[in-house]
This record gives C-alpha cells, sequence and structure tokens, in this order.
C-alpha cells in the first residue's frame, strides 16, 4: 500500500512539473531547435521519468489494494504507531525557524535545546541548562571567531 | 615528480593539515562509538566547520572522520551489542558474545588492527589506480562524461535500496532538486520563483545534514525506550600483533572483498562486511563456532568494511564520481573549495591529490595510535545520553545550515528536507541515490547539454566514441544486474 501511495504521489509531482512547475518556472530567453538551448528540456525529460516510474510503482502495487486495507487506514496507522513527542519535535521546527528569524540563531537556539532535551525526556535540570547554555554559546563563538563566519545574535548583538 | 611529491608533503606537513586529521580520526572514532550516529551524519555535522580552512586540512578531516567512523562503529557494535555503524552490524555477531566471554578488549584489537591493515591496503590500491584511471579519463569529453554519469547513477539507484524502481525515483527527484537555480546555458533563472536565494541554487550542505542527521535526531523521538545500556567490561587480556597476524588469511581475504566492492559505487561497507564474514565462515575449519565469539569473525567483518575507504575515492578523485554518501559530500567539500575532483585535478593540482594519499596513509598510522589509546575510555562515550546529545546535534545541524551561505534560507531547506527525508524514509525511497544524483546533477545536465551543442541537436554524439559504447554497455549491465537481483531475492522471499 505505501508503493501505492509513493507511486500515486509522484505521479501527481510528475504532473504538476509538466502542466505548472515548469512552463511556470523557467523561461526561454529565445526559440532555437537545439534542445540544449532550452532550460526547460532537462527537467521535462525528468518529470516524465518521474512520472512513467511513479505510474510503474502504483499499477504494480495496484492488485496489492484489492485487500481490505484502505489507503485511508495504512496513512491513519502510519500517524498513530509513533509517539506523539515525535510529531511535536516536528512541529517545534517551525517556532525554532521563526524565533531564528527573529532573535538570530544563539537564544533559540539555546531555548531549543532545552525544549528538545525535555521533550526527550532529560531530568537533570541542573546539566540541562549548563548545556543548553554553554554548547549555542561555544558554537557561536566558534562560528565567529574561528570561521569568521557572522551569526545573527539578535537581541544580543551589544555582546559583539 | 619528486618536487611534486615534495611539495604534497609540505601541504599535508602544515599544522592545519595534520590538526585536522588528528582531530577527524579522534571525531570520527568517537562519534562512530555512539549508536545511532552514523559516519555520514558525522561527515554532515562536521562539513560546516571545513569552510574557513585550506582545502587539505578540509578534505583530511573529512577522511579521517570517515576512517575513525569505520572503526568506532565496532566499539558499540562489540561492547553494546548495538553497531554504532550500519557498516558495524556484522562486527556484533562474534564481537560481543566474546565481550560477554570477558574478551572485549581481544574483539576491539582485532577489530583496530583488522581496520587498519584494511584502510592501509585500500589506501595503496587508490594511490596505484587513481592516477592510471584519471589519464584514461583525460580523453573523455562531454559525451563520454554523460554517458559516465549515467552509468554511475543506474548503479547506485540499483544497489542503494530495496527495488531499482524506487532507486531511479530518488535518483530522479535528487536530479530535479538540482535543476533549481541559475540554467547552466542560458543563464536565465529556473524554479527561482523570485525568491532571491534560490537564483543560486539549492546548497549541499543543507540538503545532506536534513537528509541524513536530522532523522537521526528525530529518531529519538520515535522510540518511547528508556533506560541504560550495560556496556560488557573491556576484560584485561590483550590481542598481540603477532597472535593477530595468525589470522593473516582472513584479513588480506577481507581487505581484497573490500577493495573490490568498495570500487563499485554505491555497495559500500555493509556489503562488504557480510561478504567478507561469509567467505571466512566458509573457509573457516570451524564455522560452527561463528556468531559465537569467533575472533576470525570480527577481523573478517572489519577488514571488508574498512577496505571500502580507500577504495571509494578512487573514482571520486580519478573521474570526480562519487560512489557514496560520504564521497558525495567529499566532493561537496571539494567544490565548496574550489576543486573538482577528477583528471583535471591530477594534471593541474597533483600536489593536492599526493598531499591527500600522504594524508591517507598517515590516517590509517593515527587510526592504530588513537584507536589503541581511545578503547579504555570509549565504554563511557558510548553511554552518553541521547537526551542531551540529539538536542546539541540539531543545534548543530542548524548552525552548520547556516553557515555554509550565511543564509537562514539554507535552515529552511534543512528543516524542509528533514520531514521529507522521514517521508522517504517511510516510502522505502533510498536516500543515497537522491543525494549522489543531486550533486552529480549538474554535471549530468552540463554534459547533456554541451554534448548537444557539440552534436548539433543530435543525440546521435552520446554513441560516436568507443567510450560511450562501453558505458551504456555497463549500464544496460547494471540495470539487467540489478533487475535479476531483484527478481532472485523475490524468488528466494516468495519460496
Amino acid at each position: 500500500m505505501r508503493d501505492l501511495i509513493s507511486g500515486l504521489v509522484m505521479v501527481l509531482l510528475g504532473l504538476a512539473l509538466v502542466f505548472w512547475v515548469i512552463p511556470a518556472g523557467t523561461s526561454v530567453p529565445y526559440s532555437a531547435d537545439n534542445l540544449a538551448h532550452s532550460p526547460s528540456f532537462w527537467p521535462r525529460f525528468l518529470a516524465i521519468i518521474l512520472l512513467l516510474a511513479g505510474s510503474v510503482l502504483a499499477l504494480k502495487n495496484f492488485s496489492n489494494v484489492a485487500n481490505n486495507t484502505s489507503m485511508a487506514s495504512v496513512i491513519s496507522e502510519s500517524l498513530h504507531s509513533v509517539p506523539g513527542r515525535f510529531w511535536m519535535s516536528l512541529l517545534m521546527l517551525i517556532p525554532y525557524y521563526i524565533a531564528c528569524l527573529k532573535f538570530g540563531l544563539l537564544i533559540p537556539s539555546m531555548v531549543a535545546f532545552v525544549a528538545y532535551a525535555l521533550l526527550a525526556g532529560e531530568r537533570s535540570y541542573g546539566v540541562l541548562l549548563l548545556a543548553g547554555v554553554l554548547m549555542p554559546l561555544t558554537l557561536t563563538l566558534f562560528f565567529i571567531h574561528f570561521a569568521n563566519v557572522l551569526i545573527p545574535l539578535g537581541p544580543l548583538l551589544w555582546l559583539m | 615528480m619528486l618536487g611534486e611529491l615534495l611539495a604534497g608533503f609540505m601541504l599535508f606537513s602544515e599544522a592545519e593539515s595534520l590538526f585536522a586529521l588528528i582531530s577527524g580520526v579522534l571525531i570520527g572514532v568517537f562519534i562512530g562509538a555512539i549508536p545511532g550516529m552514523s559516519t555520514v551524519m558525522a561527515v554532515a555535522v562536521v562539513l560546516p566547520f571545513t569552510f574557513a580552512m585550506p582545502p587539505v586540512a578540509a578534505i583530511l578531516l573529512l577522511l579521517g572522520v570517515y576512517k575513525g567512523g569505520m572503526f568506532g562503529g565496532s566499539i558499540s557494535a562489540v561492547l553494546i551489542n548495538t553497531p554504532g555503524t550500519p557498516a558495524a552490524s556484522c562486527t556484533l555477531l562474534d564481537g560481543n558474545p566474546l565481550a560477554r566471554q570477558g574478551k572485549a578488549r581481544i574483539a576491539l584489537h582485532g577489530a583496530l588492527y583488522a581496520s587498519v591493515i584494511g584502510d592501509l591496503i585500500s589506501n595503496l590500491v587508490l594511490i596505484v589506480l587513481a592516477a592510471w584511471l584519471a589519464k584514461f579519463a583525460l580523453q573523455f569529453g562531454a559525451p563520454e562524461l554523460f554517458t559516465l554519469v549515467v552509468f554511475s547513477l543506474t548503479i547506485v539507484s540499483g544497489v542503494a535500496g530495496e527495488s531499482l524502481l524506487k532507486g531511479f525515483i530518488a535518483a530522479a527527484l535528487g536530479l530535479l532538486l538540482a535543476t533549481i537555480g541559475t540554467d547552466l546555458i542560458v543563464g536565465t533563472p529556473r524554479f527561482a520563483f523570485d525568491i532571491t536565494p534560490l537564483r543560486g541554487g539549492v546548497s549541499l550542505v543543507p540538503v545532506l545534514i536534513g537528509l541524513f542527521a536530522l532523522p537521526e535526531v528525530f529518531r529519538l523521538f520515535q522510540t518511547t525506550e528508556h533506560g541504560k545500556t550495560a556496556v560488557a567490561s573491556l576484560g584485561k587480556t590483550r590481542l598481540k600483533v603477532a597472535e593477530f597476524f595468525a589470522y593473516w588469511r582472513t584479513f588480506l581475504w577481507g581487505s581484497v572483498l573490500g577493495v573490490v566492492l568498495g570500487v563499485i559505487p554505491g555497495l559500500g561497507a555493509t556489503p562488504a562486511a557480510f561478504l567478507s564474514y561469509s567467505e571466512a565462515r566458509r573457509r573457516s575449519r570451524d564455522p560452527e563456532s561463528f556468531g559465537k565469539g569467533n575472533l576470525d569473525g570480527v577481523i573478517a567483518a572489519e577488514s571488508g568494511n574498512s577496505s571500502v575507504g580507500g577504495a571509494t575515492m578512487i573514482p571520486l578523485l580519478s573521474l570526480g564520481i562519487p560512489g557514496d554518501v560520504i564521497t558525495a559530500v567529499i566532493l561537496g567539500a571539494f567544490m565548496i573549495h574550489g576543486l573538482q575532483p577528477g583528471p583535471l585535478l591530477f594534471q593541474n593540482n597533483i600536489e593536492i591529490i599526493y598531499s591527500l594519499f600522504i594524508g591517507l596513509i598517515a590516517g590509517s598510522v593515527l587510526l592504530l595510535v588513537i584507536g589503541r589509546l581511545a578503547i579504555p575510555l570509549l565504554g563511557r562515550v558510548i553511554s552518553v545520553r541521547q537526551s542531551l546529545l540529539m538536542p546539541g546535534i540539531l543545534v548543530l545541524c542548524v548552525y552548520g545550515a547556516y553557515a555554509v551561505n550565511n543564509s537562514l534560507f539554507d535552515v529552511l531547506v534543512m528543516g524542509v528536507m528533514g520531514p521529507v527525508a522521514l517521508l522517504m524514509m517511510w516510502s522505502g525511497l533510498p536516500r543515497a541515490p537522491f543525494l549522489i544524483a543531486f550533486v552529480l546533477g549538474p554535471l549530468l545536465e552540463d554534459n547533456l547539454r554541451k554534448g548537444l551543442l557539440m552534436g548539433q541537436g543530435e543525440f546521435v554524439i552520446f554513441f560516436s566514441s568507443p567510450i560511450t559504447w562501453l558505458f551504456w554497455a555497463l549500464t544496460l549491465l547494471s540495470v539487467a544486474g540489478a533487475v535479476f537481483s531483484h527478481h532472485a531475492r523475490k524468488r528466494k522471499l516468495d519460496g
């Protein structure tokens, strides 16, 4: 069933590429007979490969659908087979990224370290706080002073 | 030649290069020893630290991690019956039973010596073959390079996953991702959709970290297991070097198999370890003792997986084609430093090649020294708390992705690639062909379109020389081989 779903997703992706993404995302500066001059030739070729391969994958597994398992039940089973904290760990990436945009890398990384460690079941709060502050701080200092990478510090910029 | 060799030695003996190699082996051994932290993940998180380094030091750091990781994986396999890296999953078959008999130190010494010998043999083969192959590759034009990349991708797609079709799909997705950016021939933006950072294309590092490091972090949250792992005691008995050399047939045979499998793109260290192990078992006078604590098994597995490292560098250095994910990362590191591995590197920057060769040999000796010194400490390292380690890795991933271009957009790319990698794992799409295709994508498209320009739009140019025919024949053979082995596996499962 997973293969059928994957195949169908690839077919949809291939169709979207051929009919929407490639025409909208490429511009041909001049018309020429030689395919080498066309920026859309190679992506279109790959999209067709994806479409064909996805169709073969879906068709090969289509017979299995005759079994009672429905697509919805497979997806639902997969979603429920992992603990809630897994989904939480994925969702927490969004506020982490938004916080990085607003406050730089250092403070959000400290908070994220602590939050993820707590989510993972860490209960030694002293060690956790120490590691949560020192680890991002060390990385920041390394990148700024040794690798010459300007790490955005947000409100802590005055420290520099 | 002597002058170039000397120049290579001078490059290698610079303090930064030596420091990078030593650090790389140390990091590799320690990270490899921690269960759940693969060598690929180690290389991925170390890569951003190489940006500020000179090219030789940067590559040596990554090579050191690769070498150290190969041995490091065996430590947790022996001591806690959990392979630190997938390649060490064969080592635990006999390594852990030995540890339970109080002979963990013997097993680890055997694994270390076998790793060092396997690695050394592999490096010597690399030194002998790479220059010869690079000389041959100097004859390649755009059509030959195109067919070579097609061949490499078919072989990687065919052997990397559970099915050839899924491997192809993964490779096609990687190639598609590589098309984002500015068109190579006409110079117009492609799939950038007015997002400025996309005009430069998608960077390798965020894709790599998202594909291979982030899923390991999230895997921690997929399990509900807690509690401490039982670490076997090392025991007092050591393995003397003379005792180890009594197993010379095993480690030589394992090294030969590892080198042969390493040269073929896509196979990697895990099949080499299992093949070497099964050969040792087949040739043994006491095959029944395998799996119950036979040192022969540990030596076979480790010589097999460690001898892949140098061999995978052969197609990378001589042709510019990565055979596995780690060499794809090393290719990325070359590119970040403005170098393109392949025949031209041998022609124009031979001193860099020599310095890497010297570094590879020195790395084997370092592995022996660091491995011997680290064995007593590693029991503590492998029981490090995952609940502190994985958040640290996540933060490292964010900093690493940002540092490539000083861009938070790259952090976003990494954040998107993580869930994409999880979806790929769920659907059984292999990640290795995706990444290798992503790395090779520009080379493939560039040579296809250059070939078409040369041939005035006619595809016949890709069948115009004996070399192109050779690669088409090899491509057909690899596809036929993958289809055949897939059917054989299916029949075995059904029967």
